[in-house]
């Protein structure tokens, strides 16, 4: 995944970590800013531009 | 209560230009009959004065700037966060030599502490004759530890390339604190937080600011992200139910869609 591309993913909080009844969810959009690989695996570093809790 | 020009106060006795003869000591201990403990232990040694003596953190801020000083005797119990207290107070006056006196022995706090600066750590049951040995190694530039805490320095040491090294030190919130985060990793915002745990707005930001500062995160995207790598909450945080309307048109409420945006003002 080349430097400089837009990325949309989600990271889930696990209820008991934020003391919720449920899941919630992070959906999030950012940018690549540097891509390497570690252990055989291609791994990305991304900035986050925009985030928004997404409440079940 | 005493005022803080009360508890802040100067040794009589105080060296003024003593061309390094005396040990200038400020005592900065909640406990008043620990300060006067120590002034009595300091007062049958010739080298040793005790310049100032203060019995909260910002009186010990004060004095450390007030006094001129070699050695801050302080208490790590005089703040919530002694890690972050003790790199105030090194940013604050960094010709000042740290001792802090720990409420018992602890090896993530002494570890952390000497990381930060402090020149000496003890702890309260120290043997006075230990803690005036230490006031005069620190005065002389050299830190001071008693040996099991140089023993948890050296296997520190030993093991910092198999084992994550400088583990965060434990953070600990209040309960309201604790709530708020988790109203906040939850997606409300602060009106509605304040709803839930009945009160205003504003008292929500500063609780909000006051724990951003504690955890070292600056928005509601790392605070979630510091949730998620340490376990900052504990079961006690569970968010109250929305209070109920007394008056409206019987819909429920909006659960779905609620959303916060990155930025970086404050929030």
């Amino acid at each position: 995944m080349p430097v400089g591309s837009l990325v949309d993913f989600t990271i889930s909080l696990p209820a008991d970590v934020v003391g919720a009844e449920a899941d919630v969810q992070l959906d999030c959009r950012g940018r690549v800013v540097r891509n390497f690989e570690e252990d055989g695996r291609r791994a990305v570093g991304v900035v986050i531009d925009e985030y928004r809790f997404e409440r079940r | 209560m005493a005022s803080p020009s009360a508890s802040i106060e100067m040794n009589v006795e105080q060296p003024q230009e003593n061309g390094g003869q005396f040990i200038r000591v400020i005592v900065a201990d909640s406990q008043a009959i620990f300060r006067a403990g120590l002034r009595k232990i300091f007062a049958l040694e010739d080298d040793i004065r005790v310049v100032g003596q203060s019995e909260t953190l910002s009186q010990a801020l004060s004095a450390a700037k007030k006094f001129t000083a070699d050695i801050l005797i302080f208490e790590a119990a005089l703040a919530p966060n002694p890690v972050e207290a003790v790199t105030d107070l090194m940013r604050q006056t960094p010709s000042l030599r740290l001792v802090v006196v720990t409420p018992q022995p602890d090896e993530e706090l002494t570890l952390e502490l000497l990381r930060r600066g402090a020149y000496g750590i003890v702890s309260r049951e120290v043997e006075p004759e230990l803690l005036v040995d230490c006031l005069r190694k620190v005065s002389e530039g050299h830190p001071w530890l008693d040996s099991r805490g140089i023993q948890w320095v050296l296997e520190a040491f030993r093991t910092q390339g198999v084992r994550p090294a400088s583990p965060r030190p434990r953070v600990q919130l209040t309960p309201k604190e604790s709530l708020i985060v988790s109203c906040v990793t939850q997606g409300m915002k602060n009106k509605e937080i304040a709803l839930r745990v009945g009160t205003t707005e504003q008292v929500v930001k500063n609780y909000l600011r006051k724990v951003y500062d504690k955890l070292g995160v600056a928005d509601r995207l790392e605070l979630a992200l510091f949730c998620l790598h340490n376990r900052v909450l504990d079961s006690s945080a569970k968010v109250p139910p929305a209070p109920v309307p007394s008056s409206g048109n019987g819909s429920a409420p909006e659960l779905s869609a609620v959303t916060v945006e990155a930025s970086t003002k404050p929030s």
